[in-house]
């Protein structure tokens, strides 16, 4: 053992993996950006975004490639004048897409007029299996700030754990150990909402627990975010129960959330809830 | 001048290729792990200072962009880097046996990347993790670090007939 540390570059690295795990320690947990960091994000995440961008025209490229029904008219668009329509039909198809995206964000905002939204697009995604995050293009110059919950039209994608000047992390409910209280929109029996059973293209589904043992809960019911806890603000849809439990399962029901966090490329972020006071 | 100019080029493209390519395109999360091959890959064909440097700094940079922590990824690649260097500082070993190498050293990483994740509240199965995610994505990774290495050998001659 002694013989290896004497060692010159293993004890090189034992030195920089002690002080990454340090630097990791620290980091851990919800916070602002140093100014160090948060400049040299800043400096990484346009290349960033446009590796993204380009990463979706190719993904595009291939779709249409292998899909038999776009390819018999492009085949025979393709005769007649072959680049210009092929270039043509991606831009039109990613324009239409977009529409469609912000078009359910538009009617889910207004859906709900008490609360102040900021429209933000996806960069990035976390790099490896088991942490879930997405990097947003806002940050703090734009209102943004530490475990502020982030949603779509489906559902709750999660909630800021970092804060830049123009960019902000999100963890996502993908993580095992992200949690939200709920309630059941219909009865109001509240409990507790986390944990991934499954992910399968355009939904997840998380488990439903800790409901009062006098809840009626059916197939179907709406969940929604009860506010408690103070990240969430209440109200929020969170997803739809899909199975309850049967038996011993440690969870009361089986919750469907309509998101598809891989393939995510806008979200809004809940800036403000104001108190609606009723007469 | 060559090779550092190659082992910048790459870790930059390599960088996007995993944070934005591969985070989009894989097989139910099956994917290489470019930055790691290109680091085991400097390690096995030049040096170990040169696959810790691309580790570090490579990690790092993957951290900013795209994880909520700072320093995990270059730990690990770094932790990654010496092993490899000590099951191969002693001699050459046949190109299987490397092979098989990169794949330990690849698998062992993403399994504990895994065991923390476990640490901190998830619930994954680590069996089930061996043999549906970290195995297949270290095979993959570890065939690009063989292929990089081919790659790397015109360098290294020209390494050597300069010095």
């Amino acid at each position: 053992m002694r013989k290896l540390f004497k060692n010159k570059p293993v004890l090189i690295a034992v030195i920089a993996i002690i002080g990454f795990l340090v630097l990791c320690a620290f980091t851990l947990n919800t916070r602002t950006a140093g100014s160090a960091e948060g400049l040299l994000t800043e400096a990484v995440l346009p290349v960033q975004e446009f590796a993204r961008g380009l990463t979706q025209d190719v993904t595009d490229f291939f779709a249409r490639v292998f899909n038999p029904s776009t390819l018999e008219s492009e085949n025979e668009s393709l005769r007649r004048e072959l680049e210009e329509y092929q270039l043509r039909e991606a831009q039109y198809e990613e324009t239409s897409r977009e529409n469609a995206r912000l078009a359910e964000l538009l009617n889910y905002t207004q859906a709900n007029p008490n609360m102040t939204f900021l429209t933000a697009q996806v960069v990035s995604r976390s790099f490896n299996e088991y942490v879930d995050t997405l990097t947003l293009n806002v940050g703090s110059r734009s209102g943004v700030t530490e475990s502020m919950a982030v949603v779509t039209g489906g559902g709750v994608v999660g909630r800021v754990v970092e804060v830049g000047a123009t960019w902000c992390k999100v963890r996502t409910m993908l993580n095992d150990d992200m949690r939200i209280s709920v309630m059941v929109q219909r009865s109001r029996d509240e409990g507790m909402f986390g944990g991934v059973i499954s992910t399968a293209g355009e939904s997840a589904v998380l488990q439903l627990y800790y409901l009062p043992a006098t809840a009626q809960l059916e197939i179907g019911d709406k969940i929604i975010t009860s506010g408690l806890g103070g990240t969430y603000p209440k109200g929020i849809y969170v997803g739809e129960v899909i199975e309850l439990a049967q038996g011993n399962e440690t969870y009361d029901a089986l919750v469907r959330i309509d998101i598809d966090f891989e393939h995510l490329e806008e979200a809004l972020l809940v800036l403000n809830v104001e108190e609606v006071v009723s007469d | 001048m060559k090779k550092h100019l190659s082992l910048v080029l790459l870790s930059i493209l390599f960088i996007f290729l995993d944070t934005a390519f591969f985070s989009t395109v894989n097989i139910y999360g099956i994917r290489p792990y470019m930055t790691l091959a290109l680091a085991l890959a400097a390690t096995y064909t030049f040096s170990v200072q040169s696959g810790m440097i691309i580790a570090a700094v490579a990690g790092i940079l993957i951290d900013l962009i795209c994880n909520p922590y700072l320093g995990l990824t270059p730990a690990l690649y770094i932790a990654g880097v010496i092993v490899l260097y000590g099951l191969i500082r002693r001699g050459h070993p046949k190109k299987i046996v490397v092979f098989l190498y990169y794949v330990g050293v690849c698998a062992a990483l993403d399994l504990l990347l895994c065991l923390l994740s476990n640490i901190f509240g998830a619930n994954r199965n680590i069996v089930e993790a061996l043999l549906l995610h970290s195995l297949p994505c270290a095979a993959l990774s570890s065939v690009a670090t063989l292929g990089l290495g081919r790659l790397f050998k015109p360098l290294l001659k020209g390494q050597l007939e300069s010095a």
